[in-house]
């Protein structure tokens, strides 16, 4: 079955790095979002069941964006993607609701690895 | 002012140089033990008559700043990088709990210069794949008011394109960017690297 997915990062080049990430044959349909605000409008109508998300964005960041999900009872998977690397941005992002926290830049190794240990291939 | 940059190109630098923020951000963290909240790239092209102040347009209004310079090569290019802090912040940051450092005044923003640029220029030159070399750091200001803040040689010589990163703890009056200044060669030397990434 075809899973919704959705990419939101300000840079365009960070979207599309993630969409040449994304592992061979895998069944996505694949919407990409600008900022947070873009990115909540997206799962709203149902195009984010699983979403890639960064974590530094104009207009609504990713925190906001977690806290958002959280507060609408959403329930998609959600994976940060960041290059804000402290240690406490992890542990926020997965207090917050994050499956799991991936550094960038993004490689289809280092996604396809996350997916597999959390069964979602 | 001759920009040599298109809007991918932006958008890649702001990218990169984003990694370098956030691994600025981390060194940043671990020398004050708090939080830091990191700001989008801000790319701007300057001409040579722009103001000290139009490199520093998300630091918002201070009274004083102290100021680090690094000149640094990649490749062949050269350019220089800047570490701007509130003074104030610093002052009160100096004796903040759980920072690393018991240094005082200037060698205080000198010893969290180093660390922020040092981290970030690494980083930045990592993602580009181009060979850094770094010049000792100087300190060209401390405690100045906006007014005699001078940096001509270092910043502003001919067309520059300038990347701030700004930087605040989350539980902390700390302000300061970090700024990249590009001029021609190395915009061009960068160019050629982002297009690079992007093939």
């Amino acid at each position: 079955m075809t899973i919704p997915l959705l990419i939101c990062d300000d840079s365009s080049m960070a979207r599309k790095q993630v969409a040449r990430s994304l592992p061979q044959g895998w069944d996505v349909d694949v919407t990409f979002a600008a900022n947070g605000i873009e990115g909540l409008a997206a799962i709203q109508q149902g195009r984010g069941e699983m979403v890639f998300l960064d974590l530094t964005m104009p207009e609504m960041d990713g925190y906001e964006v977690l806290e958002a999900i959280r507060k609408d009872n959403h329930k998609c998977i959600v994976i940060v993607i960041s290059g804000d690397i402290q240690p406490d941005a992890r542990d926020r992002v997965l207090r917050l609701g994050a499956l799991e926290f991936i550094r960038k830049p993004i490689n289809q190794t280092s996604l396809t690895e996350v997916l597999q240990r959390f069964g979602l291939l | 002012m001759k920009n040599l940059l298109s809007e991918d190109d932006q958008d890649a630098l702001r990218e990169t140089c984003n990694l370098a923020m956030g691994a600025g951000g981390e060194a940043l963290f671990d020398f004050t033990g708090q939080f830091v909240t990191l700001s989008i790239p801000k790319i701007q092209q300057l001409g040579g008559q722009s103001e000290p102040r139009d490199l520093l347009a998300e630091m918002g209004s201070v009274n004083a700043i102290s100021v680090a310079a690094q000149e640094f090569s990649l490749g062949q290019a050269s350019a220089s990088a800047l570490c701007v802090a509130c003074s104030e912040s610093l002052a009160v940051l100096e004796n903040a709990p759980g920072v690393s450092s018991s240094a005082v005044g200037a060698r205080f923003h000198q010893q969290m210069s180093q660390v922020l640029i040092c981290t970030a220029l690494r980083r930045f030159a990592e993602v580009l794949e181009l060979e850094l070399a770094l010049a000792p750091l100087q300190l060209l200001h401390h405690n100045q008011p906006w007014g005699k803040v001078d940096l001509p040689k270092i910043a502003l010589l001919g067309d520059t394109l300038s990347v701030e990163m700004n930087y605040r703890l989350e539980s902390h009056v700390y302000n300061a960017s970090l700024v990249f200044c590009l001029p021609e060669p190395m915009q061009t030397s960068v160019l050629a690297a982002l297009h690079r990434l992007m093939a």
